[in-house]
């Protein structure tokens, strides 16, 4: 037989992979099936509320901006760890690393007995103690605050029913504000019934979340392992698969009113863009925000298509704002190879300009 | 419908399929005439009403047959109400998936056979890959029309209702059940959730308050130090002017007290031991 080693020919240059192929898949999916640890950035819990959880990075280095960044999260839906997802590949270690001060609010695990739990208990209760905590441990004057998804929508309403708040820049990464380009789910949430579901469940379990969420890309899956096999060669890439793959497993229920208010107000009748959202009978109205604005969106989200997000520019009063825009989908935004070399740095340029000047009420 | 073969485009099927289906769901016979769906509604009703009493009818010899039996005609009403509303002719649903999939998989047969390409298997995984995408479009196309979602709306209230009806029938029967054999029921520990829930609050409550009470008296403690400290000031001040004098007359008394006791001290002792 002929010399078939990878030097000689692509046969053998096949069969060397297929060799390794094989090897990487015995080592990493039999031999040791064990996920990486996800979420390990040190951190130390500064403020419990109900199950939210505001949790201090430890620093890394000096920290260099006396502003605490804080990382505002989304309401159920997944766990967090995907903001701090793996050492080398974690938004919260990069943030920490280049010298900002980070919190991270967690809404934790929600149950059936948070079914009143809504928008009312986000934006008057948790979120402004969030901010007085974090000024309170870092012994700061102002903070950055840093919407993410659905905290992103949290962050914008707190900041338009709270103008003068003691925020100094707001950074919202793929917050959809938009449902009229809110894609698949604007229009299945439309007839919906989100009060029958609230009824039966007291919230939205975990089960029909991930339901929800798969149905947007039916081949999501089959596209993700058909990725695994093609790279099944390189190590860094599997253990990045089984780190994704748990988080894209892994679901966590809504609170019963919250989902209410999202899916009847502002997915079926797009009510936050258009002014007509109330919480606790105060009207939403985003013309009020002026602390400067970074808005960041992604190009092939299904989850919140970037017109969604980037109508947040055009409802807002701020004049120092900006728009940027990833390649990617949805996760890759905080979980992504892309972003650690883009937007990262974008946003920790974009912060860090706006956190050495004098405090904004020094300006007026 | 078209056979499958290796040059067939598997999006044309699913392009016929996709306009059969949106006649499937929008034309459906029905005696009335005015509302499609209540065909649908009366096959759920009937559905959901001989399981919830097959479920609640208690433990019987029969009872495997009997949910057998049970199966297998709803299996075939349901396949009489879908071949009824795909049109006069009975159309097999499966035929029509077989010949999707048969033509895709002609068209991947034919890729690793005839094409000659020295970079195969990259081409084929980029083929795949964009097969993939174009998949995923089309399905997003599909499940974005008004068709589906009330389609899933309708599905999704139909399970619903169901399972409403089926939480009315069983959690009684089973909260009854759990309390006699002295087992928590889903009642008591949902009372008990909420409850540990309120007691939660209230401890978050009292820590503010606590936290409130506890920085009004600092600032009271801060305000009184403040206060003694310009008490102080002010007798210091006082003090100060009183000192300033005494301190003037005292610094005279001891120079006058100094002058003449240091020579005096000093003098008979240095004399004395020179």
């Amino acid at each position: 037989m002929g010399d078939t080693s990878s030097a000689a020919s692509p046969l053998g240059a096949f069969k060397d992979e297929a060799a390794q192929r094989l090897g990487n898949w015995f080592e990493e999916f039999v031999l040791d099936p064990t996920i990486p640890p996800l979420g390990v950035t040190p951190k130390d819990l500064v403020l419990r509320r109900g199950k939210a959880r505001l949790f201090r990075y430890r620093p890394q280095r000096k920290r260099l901006y006396p502003l605490p960044f804080i990382v505002l999260s989304w309401v159920g839906i997944s766990p967090k760890y995907a903001l701090d997802l793996m050492p080398g590949n974690s938004y919260i270690e990069y943030l920490v690393k280049q010298g900002h001060d980070v919190y991270l609010l967690d809404w934790g695990v929600p149950g059936e007995e948070d079914r009143d739990f809504g928008f009312e208990e986000c934006i008057f209760d948790i979120i402004p103690r969030t901010i007085e905590r974090a000024r309170e441990v870092s012994n700061a004057e102002e903070v950055t605050l840093n919407g993410v998804c659905l905290g992103g929508m949290l962050s914008s309403i707190y900041l338009a029913l709270n103008p003068d708040a003691p925020v100094r820049n707001h950074v919202a990464l793929v917050a959809g504000i938009d449902s009229d380009h809110g894609g698949l789910f604007k229009a299945w949430l439309n007839d919906f019934p989100a009060d029958q579901l609230i009824r039966v469940y007291g919230m939205v379990p975990p089960h029909l979340m991930g339901t929800g969420f798969k149905l947007l890309r039916p081949l999501g899956d089959t596209a993700a392992i058909s990725a695994l096999w093609f790279n099944l060669a390189r190590k860094d890439y599997i253990t990045m698969f089984k780190a994704m793959n748990r988080w894209a497993n892994d679901f966590i229920p809504m609170p019963g009113r919250f989902f209410l208010q999202l899916a009847k107000e502002i997915y079926a009748k797009n009510a936050l863009a258009k002014g007509d959202f109330f919480v606790g009978g105060q009207r939403v109205d985003l013309s009020r925000h002026t602390q400067p604005l970074l808005v960041a969106a992604a190009k092939n989200d299904h989850i919140v298509p970037p017109l969604s997000a980037r109508a947040l520019l055009d409802l807002v009063s701020s004049e120092d704002k900006e728009y940027v825009e990833l390649p990617g989908g949805h996760i890759s935004v905080f979980a992504g190879r892309g972003a650690s070399t883009s937007l990262w740095p974008k946003i920790d340029q974009w912060v860090s300009q706006r956190s050495q000047k004098a405090s904004r009420a020094d300006k007026h | 419908m078209t056979n499958p073969s290796a040059d067939s485009n598997p999006f044309a099927l699913w392009q016929e399929w996709l306009e059969k289906g949106r006649d499937f769901w929008t034309k459906l016979p029905n005696e009335a005439g005015a509302d499609p769906y209540q065909m649908w509604r009366h096959l759920w009703q009937a559905w959901a009403d001989a399981w919830v009493k097959f479920l609640t009818q208690g433990a019987s010899p029969e009872l495997i047959q009997t949910g057998q039996k049970l199966w297998a005609e709803q299996a075939q009403a349901w396949t009489k109400a879908f071949t009824l509303a795909m049109g006069t002719d009975a159309v097999d649903p499966q035929q029509m998936w077989r010949q999707l999939f048969g033509g895709w998989s002609a068209s991947w047969v034919k890729f690793f056979t005839q094409e000659a390409s020295p970079e195969l298997l990259e081409t084929g995984r980029k083929r795949w890959t964009e097969q993939i995408e174009a998949w995923t479009r089309v399905l997003a196309q599909t499940m974005g029309t008004e068709a589906y979602a009330t389609y899933l709306s309708q599905t999704a209230g139909q399970g619903l209702n169901w399972l409403e009806k089926f939480q009315e029938t069983v959690h009684p029967q089973m909260d009854v059940t759990l309390r006699m054999l002295n087992l928590p029921s889903r009642s008591q520990i949902d009372r008990l959730l909420d409850q540990i829930a309120e007691v939660d609050k209230r401890l978050d409550d009292l820590a503010d308050q606590n936290k409130a009470v506890l920085k009004e008296k600092i600032a009271q403690v801060e305000r009184g130090l403040d206060d003694l400290a310009r008490q102080n000031q002010s007798i210091l001040k006082q003090m100060g002017l009183r000192a300033e004098a005494g301190t003037a007359k005292a610094s005279t008394a001891r120079t006058n007290r100094t002058s003449p006791r240091r020579p005096t001290r000093r003098s008979p002792t240095r004399s004395a031991s020179a």
